[in-house]
């Protein structure tokens, strides 16, 4: 008359022999194990895979790592890695995103931040385009290990100084940030040391730079900051742009210029264009890397 | 066996310990292990049902758990019914010890009772947060069953977890 009720215990992970006088969490299945772990974030799921076998298997299980890559993984894996690979578990998708990918001829990289897993990009100086960059007498791109592609552009001194660029990525929905990381003089090794070089600085206090971007759905923020501080590296933050659709790539226009022919400026090192999260702002404040907040 | 005119009927659980408990239906049918059993066997008639993993102590306080969050989603929702659902789980988990949520997660695993486990789960993992892999490991109870070899092998892959690229490292 009816089933028996206890069978419907019996495939449950093997749960049903267990007698509960002594619990240990240890007789935990796998699979709760991973619903516990799912709620950590990435480097302490990774740490604590090596509790033991059970724990290293649950650190492996795509329930989990499917929470923490962004909805839109797909759509990245196909544009970073340029590939769609065939049986890669979701942790191997998740740490293939936290390298540095570069992108677009050595131009552009980006990767998945591993504790938030939100997206960072980075375009490099020879990915931007920079009025005068042709000629020597005005910009020169210097090789150094100062920047994350291996080379930044040095101005000398110009009249127009204009810096634009521009991104097209399918950005996972959420706020980001953008920023020009630049540095006041210049940096060279002497005999091995880190030398710091500000004579040429010039011109950056006379009038701010103007910092802009666009969106390809019509937003745009602006910024003015006065260059300052020689010799560190800081973000110049431009402003902010948000994602609601992260199922179409979004198109970012860049610029910086301080286009005042009265005078000239130099001694400017550009690294890079940096969209980071939103979020990210308060860690650079943090650090002390943040100007034009 | 005819199941008219029955008010509120009532369904009999008996614990490991030999405890029995009459729950209302409406209860009992948030263990989804005994609401998929009656929904595959309309007609049975079980008396009672045992439940040989589960101490009198656990199905205690889980039938609490769900009669009173039952009670929360008969009331309409709004932010404040939100605000006493968040502080009921609160309280629920921050008088128990770990010995007693283990006991919690594992019986809440066997009958099957999603909202609880996950609140139970994210309990633990707020415990063990940030705490060493000593304390994690007295925590749950576990012994390191790997061999060195593994060991090594556990820390070459698990590498990328801590290194590289670092948005702050400029």
């Amino acid at each position: 008359m009816g089933a028996n009720f206890s069978a419907l215990f019996i495939d449950q992970d093997g749960l049903a022999s267990a007698s509960s006088s002594s619990v240990s969490l240890g007789d935990l299945p796998e699979s709760c194990v991973a619903s516990i772990i799912g709620y950590l974030d990435p480097p302490e799921i990774c740490k604590l895979a090596k509790l033991n076998r059970a724990f290293r298997g649950a650190s492996w299980a795509d329930v989990v790592w499917e929470s923490k890559l962004p909805p839109n993984y797909q759509i990245l894996v196909d544009k970073i890695l340029g590939f769609v690979p065939e049986k890669l578990g979701k942790r191997d998708i998740y740490t293939r995103l936290c390298r540095a990918n570069t992108f677009d001829d050595g131009t552009k990289k980006v990767w998945l931040d591993k504790s938030t897993g939100g997206v960072c990009l980075l375009i490099s100086s020879r990915g931007l385009r920079i009025t005068g960059i042709d000629d020597r007498r005005y910009w020169n791109h210097i090789p150094t290990e100062e920047s994350r592609f291996g080379s930044i552009a040095y101005l000398q001194q110009i009249w127009w100084f204009e810096v634009d660029g521009e991104v097209e990525f399918p950005f996972p929905a959420g706020t980001y940030s953008v920023f020009f990381r630049l540095q006041l003089g210049r940096a060279s090794r002497r005999f091995g040391r880190q030398i710091r070089n500000s004579e040429n600085v010039h011109g950056w206090d006379i009038k701010p730079v103007r910092f802009q971007l666009w969106t390809s759905d019509g937003q745009h923020a602006t910024s003015q900051c006065t260059l300052s501080d020689p010799g560190e590296w800081f973000h110049y933050h431009v402003g902010d742009f948000n994602v609601d659709n992260s199922n179409s790539s979004m198109k970012i226009k860049l610029s910086m210029m301080q286009i005042d022919c009265t005078h000239t400026k130099g001694g400017l090192c550009l690294d890079s264009v940096v969209i980071y999260p939103s979020k990210f702002r308060e860690r650079l404040k943090h650090k002390g890397f943040l100007k034009c907040a | 066996m005819s199941m008219a005119a029955v008010e509120t009927k009532k369904i009999t659980l008996r614990t490991a310990d030999n405890h029995e408990f009459e729950v209302e239906e409406a209860i009992a049918m948030e263990f989804s292990t005994i609401k998929t059993f009656f929904d595959e066997n309309p007609d049975a008639s079980e008396d009672t049902i045992p439940l040989p993993n589960v101490t009198s102590k656990c199905l205690s306080a889980i039938i609490e758990y769900c009669k009173s969050h039952l009670a929360f989603r008969a009331r309409e929702t709004s932010s404040s019914i939100d605000e006493q659902v968040r502080t009921y789980d609160e309280e629920f988990v921050k008088a128990r010890d770990n010995e007693s949520l283990k006991e919690l997660i594992l019986a809440a695993n066997y009958l099957n009772i999603k909202a609880l486990l996950d609140m139970l789960n994210q309990a633990v993992a707020d415990r063990i947060k940030n705490k060493s892999v000593e304390y994690v490991r007295r925590f749950f109870g576990l012994e390191n069953d790997y061999t060195p070899e593994e060991e090594a092998a556990i820390r070459a892959e698990n590498e990328w977890a801590f290194e590289g690229v670092d948005p702050d490292d400029d």
